[in-house]
């Protein structure tokens, strides 16, 4: 070095006095000069006049700086070399923000890839007139065209004519100006033709120093298949409504049935039972006793007919559910002492006991009157009915809760195996063999009583050995 | 004796009540239907009616509206019905009828019911 300015002093750091008479090598690093980098340039400027290039150099402090060198060969009037002339630009700024600038360049190409690539979603940009301006791998999948096809469309490719012809697209760019984004569910169509469900996400996409708008970044997802399970979620629901409607409807049409039905089996056994009953009374004139006899035949088969048509009556009304029962305290001695009364000459008849308890005294249940009246008289008589020999005692017992009526006969029995039908109602009827007049429902409904009124009906009984059937009702105050 | 008005559109039905209360010592006087009973109701006095519930044209409980418009004195108006699921007296009753009779009627005590659901036995 053998001069030195005040630029080379602000860039390198060496002051005139420190750096004069030493070699220009010390501007180099220590790679450099392990290459002769140094002596390669002057030997270039010294051939070819100049040598000129940029590269890290090493300031005095250590530091490094990116130069712009430039070495010019100094040749006397006889073209001998005197000396090399050495310009150096501290080029560290630019070469700052180019870096910058390619890092940037290279982040932006890293989230377009990553953008260009994700399948799940369909994300591209619109021009602010609604033309697709980028495509990536999702917008292919969910909406089938390529970049290719697509690139410079307008977006309304994707909605059904007749949301075009409300303009939905451009009322959904005006929302997403207007608000800075908009975002939907609806139909949109694929390349082919067919529907997809969309959710839509439209942002506004502006300068972010002049504000001015650049376009939309749309981002699409398919819900086809979450929108089908809705709809099929809403159809089995639907389905469900109407059925539920019409069972309603069948329902009160069954009702319906059974009052008319009751009604008119009703109507013509008025007439057979009641003149049948002057006949007897004898006020149309006296029957002989065959006649009487006979006439009496009329009167148990017409009874029974209507026992028939009241039990199957109160049992279809009990099993759809139509059967509402009160829950009333009840005197049960008066209602037991009642039915007592009632079969006692059906007892009598069969030269049979019929005995109640003084247990049954003062004790009250909870229930609906009638009901109760209709399951004691229908397992008392039942008790009769199927006793040759001995009689039917009725007695009672409690616990905090409930009260036990106990109807005991000494009858036939029923066997094990059958004890599991009795109370089955219409399925009963086909399958068990009755010498004895009855419905055969009598139990089936009595049971079902028992259970509306929160009680219960048991039996404990054996061939031979007579049943016990017991009743169990909520206990009064 | 009594004057009973029979309103019954079953022709065995209402031979049968009519005999039970003429042979009981009444008077019975019939309609089968409920436009001719109102007019009945008009033209005489009777001290009970017997009404049926379904009736062609006009049911009972409309029957029964007319009858207490156009009868000066209150009567005793009672059900005869074959409606005997629950809850079809209440409603019977609580529509204004004395009574409430249900079919199959007993011959035997079917004049005696009548008399004492009217207060005249």
């Amino acid at each position: 070095v053998r001069t030195w300015n005040a630029g080379a002093e602000r860039i390198k750091g060496y002051r005139a006095d420190e750096i004069i008479g030493k070699s220009f090598s010390v501007f180099y690093t220590p790679e450099s000069n392990s290459k002769n980098h140094p002596q390669r340039e002057l030997e270039h400027a010294k051939k070819f006049g100049v040598y000129e290039e940029e590269g890290w150099r090493v300031r005095k402090d250590g530091s490094l700086f990116w130069a712009d060198v430039v070495i010019t060969a100094v040749r006397d009037g006889n073209s001998e070399l005197i000396g090399f002339a050495k310009v150096t630009r501290d080029l560290t700024e630019r070469r700052k923000s180019d870096q910058e600038r390619d890092q940037a360049f290279k982040a932006a190409e890293t989230f377009r890839l990553m953008v260009a690539t994700v399948k799940d979603y369909a994300i591209f940009m619109l021009d602010p007139e609604g033309r697709v301006m980028t495509w990536n791998e999702g917008a292919q999948r969910i909406k089938g065209y390529s970049e290719s096809e697509i690139i410079g469309k307008h977006f309304s490719i994707f909605y059904s004519d007749e949301a075009n012809a409300r303009k939905h697209p451009q009322e959904e760019l005006k929302i997403a100006t207007k608000e800075g984004r908009y975002e939907e569910e609806g139909w949109r169509l694929r390349k082919d033709g067919s529907r997809f469900w969309a959710n839509v996400v439209i942002t506004a996409v502006r300068d972010t120093e002049t504000g001015e708008l650049l376009g939309f970044a749309k981002v699409t997802r398919d819900l086809t298949e979450r929108k089908r399970t809705e709809e099929e979620r809403e159809k089995a629901a639907s389905e469900l409504r109407q059925l539920n409607h019409e069972l309603i409807k069948a329902n009160s049409a069954k009702d319906y049935f059974l009052a008319n039905m009751s009604h008119e089996l009703r109507t013509p056994l008025n007439s057979i039972i009641g003149f049948n009953e002057v006949m007897l009374l004898g006020l149309s004139g006296p029957l002989n006793d065959t006649q009487r006899k006979q006439a009496q035949f009329i009167q148990r088969a017409a009874d029974h007919l209507l026992s028939l048509i009241n039990d199957i009556l109160d049992l279809a009304k009990v099993e759809s559910g139509n059967m509402s029962l009160a829950s009333i305290e009840l005197q049960l001695s008066t209602i037991l002492e009642d039915v007592v009364a009632t079969l006692k000459p059906l007892a009598d008849e069969r030269k049979l006991s019929l005995e109640l308890a003084e247990s049954c005294k003062n004790n009250s249940v909870r229930g609906d009157e009638r009901a109760v009246k209709q399951i004691l008289t229908n397992l008392i008589s039942n008790g009769i009915k199927f006793t040759d020999e001995g009689g039917v005692a009725v007695s009672c017992s409690s616990d905090d809760s409930h009260v036990f009526i106990q109807i005991k006969d000494t009858g036939i029995g029923i066997a094990r195996t059958d004890q599991s039908l009795l109370f089955k109602g219409f399925v009963q009827l086909a399958r068990a063999q009755r010498k004895q007049e009855g419905t055969g429902l009598g139990l089936a409904l009595s049971k079902r009583l028992a259970i509306l009124m929160n009680g219960d009906i048991s039996l404990e009984s054996d061939t031979g050995k007579g049943s016990t059937f017991t009743l169990k009702l909520l206990k009064g105050k | 004796m009594a004057k009973i008005l029979l309103i019954e559109d079953n022709e065995m039905n209402m031979e049968l009540a009519k005999f039970l209360i003429e042979s009981a010592g009444h008077e019975c006087v019939t309609a089968m239907e409920g436009f001719s009973g109102l007019e009945l109701a008009k033209e005489q006095e009777f001290d009970i009616v017997l009404l049926d519930i379904q009736l062609p044209k006009m049911d009972g409980f409309a029957v029964l509206k007319q009858l207490r418009k156009v009868c000066a004195r209150r009567v005793p108006v009672i059900a005869v019905s074959s409606y005997a699921m629950a809850g079809d007296r209440e409603r019977a009753l609580s529509a204004g009828f004395d009574g409430y009779i249900t079919k199959p009627i007993k011959s035997a005590k079917f004049v005696q019911e009548v008399m004492a659901t009217a207060g005249l036995s």
